[in-house]
């Protein structure tokens, strides 16, 4: 009855969320047993190296399992919930498992990507020995992760500062009069590219740059592998900021008497031009990667 | 032609088929100062979203200085002025930048010097140069009157516009406001819950409820009122009882 129930009051949009999850994975699933060849060996370095692999999912658990706990310590006094009368066990309960759902998601990952590897192994009959040895590893490292986060004090929490901190200011203090123009509203997709950058953002996304990085890459081309991967990224996030504040800008305005072809005129000229530039740079940064790795 | 600054005839509104206004018809006439009264979810909101243009009504007309706004929006929004919600401001802007895209959108070649005064007169203008999302809300709410005021407007339309000015700058943005509309004729708009502004301010004041426009009330009716003892609440809640039976 309650499985009956709760089935009913599912909404569409979830029982399309899960179509569009199993949609996915059956995707990824083909796609790895029709490239196996390739997988199997980039498995099979994964799996020389259980104890690496240990070590990582055991970082990223401690890491993930920290930053919750901090989280939940900061925000559950304020919750609109916290006047609630709740018997302590349920509470403790309910915190355990809100600040170790990310690690449970990432087990539930990385044990369907075991489950496709062995298939596809199985299937072409080769042994899964190595495999489970190296799941076992990733899991037994999540497992102590969390272990090991309860044991180190708690990070301070994230309080995130205005966008706009992040955003370059112009030096000039000079007092200037109010010049009536749309100018500025191309400005604000550029500066939303930098209040999208946030000194945090930018360090998770090179991490795992510089951590697919063969061993003995050199620093000049692994310069150029980051320059190329922040360029292009720059430009990705130029792409999504203009269509945010064409949308934003457009709800805005939509009380004054502003033709849109105006409005998409001027909000969408500076971040071309901008386009125009990083996609030069982005030319030259791989035409010098092409030279470098054209040497012998 | 009639000298009203905002006509709205037979106005129907909703989102989806929820149904949110129906049948409403208001005139504010020139130097007039109309106060939108009513419960939480009532309907004042969209009214003034569709009196600006943010929302499509399903029916009905909407003349703002004698020009539709369905037929004619370039020109009636002209004369609109709009005060938005704080949040609605573009974080990433400076104060100067969003005075600027709102100037350089009504096609204007300077702004006025009276509204340079009210800045300085709210001590908005060592903000000026500020990003928008470091400004209080207060300092925002000053921002979005200072928009609201650009271009001198016909049709003044102000949403909350008190919430979180200091008690000395929502003085000065009252006695601005009134003064405008004695000198330039135009109307103000204002949907508020704060009754001493009804009290003090208000030349008609009307009761939404239940997607109508159910009661008004002029000066006289609401000085009478307060010589009977009675607060302007006190007959709202006479008003909403009696159409809740009704």
């Amino acid at each position: 009855m309650i499985a009956a129930n709760r089935w009913r009051r599912r909404s569409r949009t979830d029982v399309l969320y899960a179509v569009a999850a199993a949609t996915a994975w059956l995707l990824v699933t083909a796609g790895l047993l029709w490239a196996r060849a390739s997988f199997g060996s980039l498995l099979g370095r994964f799996a020389r190296h259980p104890v690496l692999l240990a070590l990582v999912a055991g970082l990223a658990a401690a890491a993930l399992t920290g930053r919750r706990r901090a989280h939940i310590q900061s925000e559950a006094p304020r919750s609109w919930l916290a006047a609630v009368p709740v018997a302590p066990l349920v509470a403790r309960a309910e915190s355990l498992t809100l600040t170790v759902a990310p690690v449970i998601w990432i087990g539930a990952a990385v044990t369907l990507l075991f489950l496709t590897a062995a298939a596809a192994a199985l299937v072409d009959g080769m042994p899964t020995a190595r495999l489970t040895a190296a799941y076992g590893a990733a899991m037994a490292g999540l497992g102590l992760g969390t272990l090991m986060s309860y044991l180190m004090p708690l990070t301070r929490p994230e309080v995130l500062p205005p966008g706009s901190r992040y955003v370059p200011k112009s030096g000039s203090r000079r007092a200037r009069p109010l010049e009536p123009s749309l100018a500025p509203l191309g400005i604000w997709a550029v500066r939303y590219v930098f209040a999208s950058a946030r000194p945090e953002a930018v360090t998770r996304a090179t991490i795992p740059v510089l951590l697919l990085m063969p061993l003995g890459t050199f620093a000049d081309a692994a310069m150029l592998v980051l320059a190329i991967a922040a360029v292009s990224a720059g430009m990705l996030m130029l792409i999504v900021a203009t269509l945010k504040v064409s949308a934003s800008s457009a709800s805005w305005l939509r009380p004054l008497p502003v033709r849109r072809a105006a409005l998409a005129r001027h909000v969408v000229l500076r971040p071309l031009v901008a386009f125009g530039i990083a996609g030069g740079v982005l030319s030259w940064l791989l035409w010098a990667f092409h030279t470098y790795a054209g040497k012998p | 032609m009639s000298d009203a600054r905002l006509e709205i005839v037979g106005l129907r509104a909703g989102y989806g088929r929820r149904v949110v206004l129906e049948e409403i018809s208001l005139a504010i006439g020139a130097g007039e100062w109309f106060v939108l009264l009513g419960p939480n979810g009532c309907g004042k909101s969209t009214l003034l979203d569709c009196v600006v243009g943010r929302l499509q009504p399903a029916g009905g007309e909407i003349r703002i200085a004698g020009l539709s706004l369905t037929n004619d929006p370039l020109q009636a929004k002209q004369r609109l002025g709009y005060g938005c919600a704080p949040e609605r401001l573009p974080g990433l802007l400076t104060a100067r930048q969003c005075l600027e895209v709102h100037a350089g959108a009504k096609g204007l070649t300077e702004v006025a010097p009276d509204l340079l005064a009210l800045a300085e007169d709210l001590r908005f203008l060592p903000y000026l140069d500020s990003f928008v999302d470091t400004l209080s809300l207060g300092t925002r709410q000053k921002l979005s009157v200072l928009l609201c005021l650009l271009g001198d407007p016909q049709l003044i339309v102000l949403d909350e516009a008190f919430n979180g000015l200091d008690p000395g700058s929502a003085l000065v943005v009252k006695r601005h406001l009134r003064a405008r509309l004695e000198r330039s004729g135009a109307a103000l708009l204002l949907a508020t819950h704060a009754l001493d502004i009804v009290e003090h301010h208000a030349d008609r004041t009307g009761l939404l409820f239940d997607g109508r426009l159910r009661r008004e009330w002029s000066k006289p009716e609401i000085s009478a009122l307060r010589q009977r003892g009675m607060g302007l609440d006190e007959a709202m809640a006479a008003a909403l009882a009696e159409q809740s039976r009704a």
